[in-house]
């Protein structure tokens, strides 16, 4: 399902704002993700995650382009290389926040934390919105 | 899909495997006496290479008059845009300008950010999955079914391990259906097949 989400989000993204892809899509498994919290039934939660694995293919194919668009081949490699720690970094927080939130206040708050913070980082990417094709 | 399962018991593909893969290779062993070849290809390339615009360029002067060419870009960047110089191509005159490098790296800060928290909410479900199963109210139990999984191992072991030979191997021709110009088909001499249906005795 990722990859299916991943392919139709790489055919949307040629067509559409990379940008708004990224930060919908971000905005849009934010808002799954504290679906997922308020609701607490099995049904309601494959539902919901299941619309989260599908928003989940919209940010990489975004970001290629936009990395594609705005650096040089010489510089390409490197940025690109740099844009990948960031799964990474996701990666580290994402425990650290949900676990302890989970720990601390409660499940319900372990899936609203992770979702208030995306919501506010898909805020900062759909703010920078200046994407222009140069190269 | 039979094919995918007989395939396993099929030994005889194996000895033309070698022979296939040398085949897709196009190796010849007469390659190692033949000469390298022409640099002509090579030669054509760096001209059309010195032709080209250079994209990037770290020994030129940092604050070049830039000139802005792109009109139908949504933000113009290079304050200094005066249109006096001309310059080898825009993209030396956009590395060097500050302000685009300032809008590159707070578009690179955003994809950052931006990709990152993708795996807050990736992940999320799995780290608060433990308080879930906790809370009673919710009614989840995680039952694992050990020989369930201990059996489904070995059967998707022989399915990849089948589906890999029936893959690597070439198909094994079938020469009752095989025919050609300059080689008929056995079928249209029906006194030459050999089977148990033919036979007199049967």
């Amino acid at each position: 399902m990722y990859g299916v989400s991943k392919f139709a989000s790489g055919v949307l993204g040629a067509r559409t704002h990379p940008t708004l892809l990224l930060g919908g899509g971000l905005a849009a498994t934010a808002l799954a993700n504290i679906c997922v919290g308020a609701s607490s039934s099995f049904p309601l939660f494959m539902l919901f995650w299941g619309i989260n694995g599908l928003l989940q293919g919209l940010g990489a194919p975004a970001c290629a382009r936009i990395l594609t668009s705005w650096y040089p081949e010489a510089l390409r490699g490197t940025f690109w290389g740099f844009w990948t720690a960031s799964n990474n970094v996701g990666g580290f927080f994402a425990p650290i926040l949900a676990g302890s939130a989970a720990a601390a206040y409660g499940w319900r708050w372990g899936m609203f934390a992770p979702g208030l913070v995306a919501i506010v980082s898909s805020l900062v990417s759909l703010l920078d919105s200046g994407f222009t094709v140069f190269f | 899909m039979e094919g995918v399962f007989f395939s396993f018991f099929q030994r005889n593909h194996r000895d033309c495997f070698f022979f296939r893969s040398w085949l897709s290779l196009s190796l010849s062993p007469l390659d190692l006496f033949l000469p390298p070849p022409s640099d002509s290809h090579a030669e054509t390339d760096k001209t059309q290479q010195q032709q080209l615009p250079r994209v990037v360029s770290a020994v030129q002067p940092r604050h070049r008059p830039s000139v802005a060419t792109r009109s139908s870009s949504s933000a113009s960047f290079g304050n200094d845009a005066s249109g006096a110089a001309s310059s080898d191509s825009d993209t030396d005159d956009l590395e060097n300008d500050a302000s685009f490098k300032r809008a590159r790296w707070a578009t690179f800060i955003a994809m950052f950010v931006g990709y990152g928290a993708f795996y807050l909410t990736r992940n999320s479900l799995a780290f608060t999955a433990p308080a879930m199963l906790e809370d009673k109210s919710l009614g989840l139990t995680l039952k694992v079914k050990k020989k369930k999984v201990f059996f489904s191992f070995f059967f998707f072991l022989f399915l990849t391990s089948s589906l890999s030979l029936s893959l690597s191997l070439p198909k094994k021709p079938n020469f009752s259906t095989f025919s050609s110009p300059w080689a008929p088909s056995p079928r249209s001499f029906p006194s030459c097949t050999a089977s148990p249906s033919s036979h007199p005795a049967f």
